[in-house]
């Protein structure tokens, strides 16, 4: 594919659904994101939130029989991918899109050494090089020693099978890395190892980077732009110091004074009271209302498209309270 | 005053199946006082949780005492060990395996209350209620499926207090909760310890946790406590250089700048 810099992945306005039980979970609701060329973001959010679903449904990796595109788009380098036949996906998977996800061991093949399955993934995406030299380079750049090779994957350390499933990410190539929770089963020590390669991975091979997490830390850390998902919607999204700074949406103040763990003058943590929403059962207009202290009337009736930041600096916000002039936002398009 | 718990110069050694030894804990003291919040904190596959096992009686050491209120628990003929066992309470990780499934929440409660049927009920009601399943009545009836992640562990909460500990030994109560939920739980655990006086030892590897929850810290390095004291100053301006990279470990947010307009528009 000719590489032109642009919008590597751009969701837009994306709804997803799952069939379970007779019920239908509203996993994704009207969410966008963009992702370009060479770019960190950063996705957050808590658990149920739609997460995993975006990062899946960007390699056409949700599952058909239960899980279905209602509207929106999805576009892969510019191209339309929404209607994508599994063929079709599977030509776009590890390059231009590579995924690495929480749990190595359910992706890495339990019966193959690391090695073999390194350069499988080189001779798919990359036939012309010569293997071992590219497979030597891959381990070099994960910063595994060469033994590795002949290791089975259950013989590695938690932080090593991840190391091994990044290399065989990248024998691809990918101009976008997807990384779900990457390093989410992984102890602080190995967690920031593991972060530390991602940010010189990223920097070395110019590649976008799709960071997911529910640490807004790991996030702030290593992203430039942040997207914060509630119920399937993308709520606030911006430059991270702007989103992490002065968030603006009720839920991202809120999920952000609950991770800042400081204690109040009575001794207590910050929390946001109630329980995240049944998405099978989601009510119209904002989700975040029943927990909302500045919910209006209108906050029941639909979600605004979005408002901008007056500054000019991106950071846009889609919550109804940024309709009252004098709190620095303006409304989409009337700017 | 006699400490609440005392580990004397414990250690654990494990043979591995392939004929390797793994020294877990190696000649370790700590004490947790009554009424103590004591964080206990190190890489995974420092020996928290085995020391963790070794305070609850769940493990024999190889070698030193454990002493609850005085008393050493080695050396307890075995009633009395059950007795004093129900003194220290743990709290797991993983609420979904420590829950037997197959058990509705009346029947976990009942299991760790003991008693007559009547008072059980309404004692259980109570306990439930406490740690914010309410009303307490809806949720007796529930199995632990039929809760969500934040709810077992409440319930888990709930059996650990039916017996009344003096002690709670937390293992990573908190890993894989979201923040939200974290917050509630940690403030369940608070109102407890303010109404009944507990004390808690607290394993995990959350350091901004561990300093905001705790009133001391351990630190466990290789099966040994290399440093300890309380647990803001250590945990602000660590002096072992393995505190030190713990701590730097941690991506630190700094708390938001404003509100958001929000509050200003309010
Ligand atoms: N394969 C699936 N089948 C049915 N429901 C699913 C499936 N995957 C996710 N869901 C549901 O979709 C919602 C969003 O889940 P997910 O995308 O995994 O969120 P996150 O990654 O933020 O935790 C949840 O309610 C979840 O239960
Ligand atoms: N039952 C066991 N058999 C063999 N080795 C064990 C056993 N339990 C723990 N270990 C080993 O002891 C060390 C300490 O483990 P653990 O106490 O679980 O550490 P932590 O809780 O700090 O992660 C690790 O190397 C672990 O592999
Ligand atoms: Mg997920
Ligand atoms: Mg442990």
């Amino acid at each position: 594919m000719a590489v032109q810099p642009g919008n590597i992945l751009e969701i837009d306005a994306l709804s997803v659904t799952y069939r379970v039980r007779g019920k239908t979970v509203r996993a994704m609701n009207a969410a966008s994101l963009t992702v370009r060329d060479g770019e960190a973001v950063g996705l957050v959010g808590e658990s149920g939130s739609g997460k995993s679903t975006l990062a899946r449904v960007s390699l056409g990796l949700i599952p058909r029989k239960i899980a279905r595109i209602e509207s929106g788009r999805i576009l892969i380098a510019g191209r339309d991918a929404t209607r994508f036949s599994e063929t079709e996906w599977e030509s776009l998977r590890g390059d231009p899109v590579a995924m690495v996800f929480q749990d190595p061991l359910t992706y890495l093949n339990p019966v193959m050494r690391v090695g073999p399955q390194i350069a499988e993934s080189v001779r798919r995406h990359t036939p012309e090089l010569p293997l071992d030299q590219r497979v030597e380079e891959l381990l070099e750049l994960v910063k595994l020693p060469s033994v590795v090779t002949r290791a089975y994957p259950h013989e590695l350390s938690g932080g090593m099978r991840q190391r091994a499933l990044l290399a065989v990410a990248l024998g691809c190539r990918p101009r976008l890395l997807i990384a779900d929770e990457p390093t989410t089963a992984l102890d602080v020590t190995t967690q920031a190892e593991i972060l530390a390669l991602l940010k010189d991975l990223r920097r070395r091979l110019g590649m976008a980077m799709l960071l997911i997490s529910h640490d807004l830390g790991i996030v702030a850390s290593a992203c430039e732009r942040i997207y914060v998902m509630y119920a399937g919607h993308t709520i606030e999204w911006g430059g991270a110091g702007a989103v992490f700074q002065t968030p603006a949406h009720p839920y991202t103040v809120g999920l952000l004074r609950a991770a800042h763990a400081v204690r109040n003058a009575e001794g207590r943590f910050a929390t946001i009271a109630g329980d995240p929403p049944n998405l099978a059962e989601l009510p119209p207009g904002c989700p975040f209302v029943p927990r909302c202290s500045h919910a209006l009337a209108e906050c029941s009736r639909d979600m605004p498209e979005r408002f901008d930041a007056r500054s000019g600096d991106p950071h846009s916000v889609r919550c109804w309270l940024y309709e009252k002039p004098g709190l620095g936002f303006d409304r989409a398009g009337t700017g | 005053m006699e400490p609440l718990l005392a580990l004397q110069n414990v250690s654990k050694t494990f043979r591995r199946s392939g004929g390797s030894v793994v020294h877990a804990v190696r000649g370790v003291d700590l004490e947790v006082g009554y009424g103590e919040t004591l964080a206990l904190v190190g890489e995974s596959g420092s020996g928290k949780s085995t020391l963790g096992r070794i305070a609850l009686g769940l493990l024999k050491p190889d070698q030193g005492r454990v002493m609850l209120a005085g008393k050493c628990l080695n050396e307890l003929p075995p009633d009395e060990l059950r007795l004093a066992r129900t003194a220290m309470q743990p709290i797991f990780q993983d609420a979904t395996a420590s829950l037997n499934p197959r058990r509705s929440a009346r029947e976990l409660m009942a299991q760790a209350l003991r008693g007559r049927p009547q008072a059980i009920e309404q004692r259980a009601i109570a306990l439930l209620d406490s740690v914010g399943l309410r009303p307490g009545a809806e949720y007796l009836p529930r199995y632990p499926h039929e809760l969500s992640g934040g709810q077992r562990q409440r319930l888990a909460i709930a059996r650990a207090l039916a017996v009344e500990p003096k002690l709670v030994i937390a293992d990573e109560p908190l890993s894989g909760a979201d923040v939200s939920i974290r917050g509630q739980i940690l403030n369940l655990l608070i109102g407890i310890k303010e109404e009944r006086g507990v004390a808690y030892l607290m394993i995990t590897h959350d350091i901004s946790i561990a300093r905001a929850f705790a009133d001391r810290v351990a630190v466990m390095m290789q099966g040994e406590i290399v440093e300890t004291g309380p647990a803001k100053e250590v945990l602000s301006a660590p002096r072992h250089s393995y505190t030190k990279q713990l701590v730097a470990a941690v991506p630190m947010l700094d708390a938001p700048v404003n509100a958001g307009a929000l509050e200003a528009g309010d």
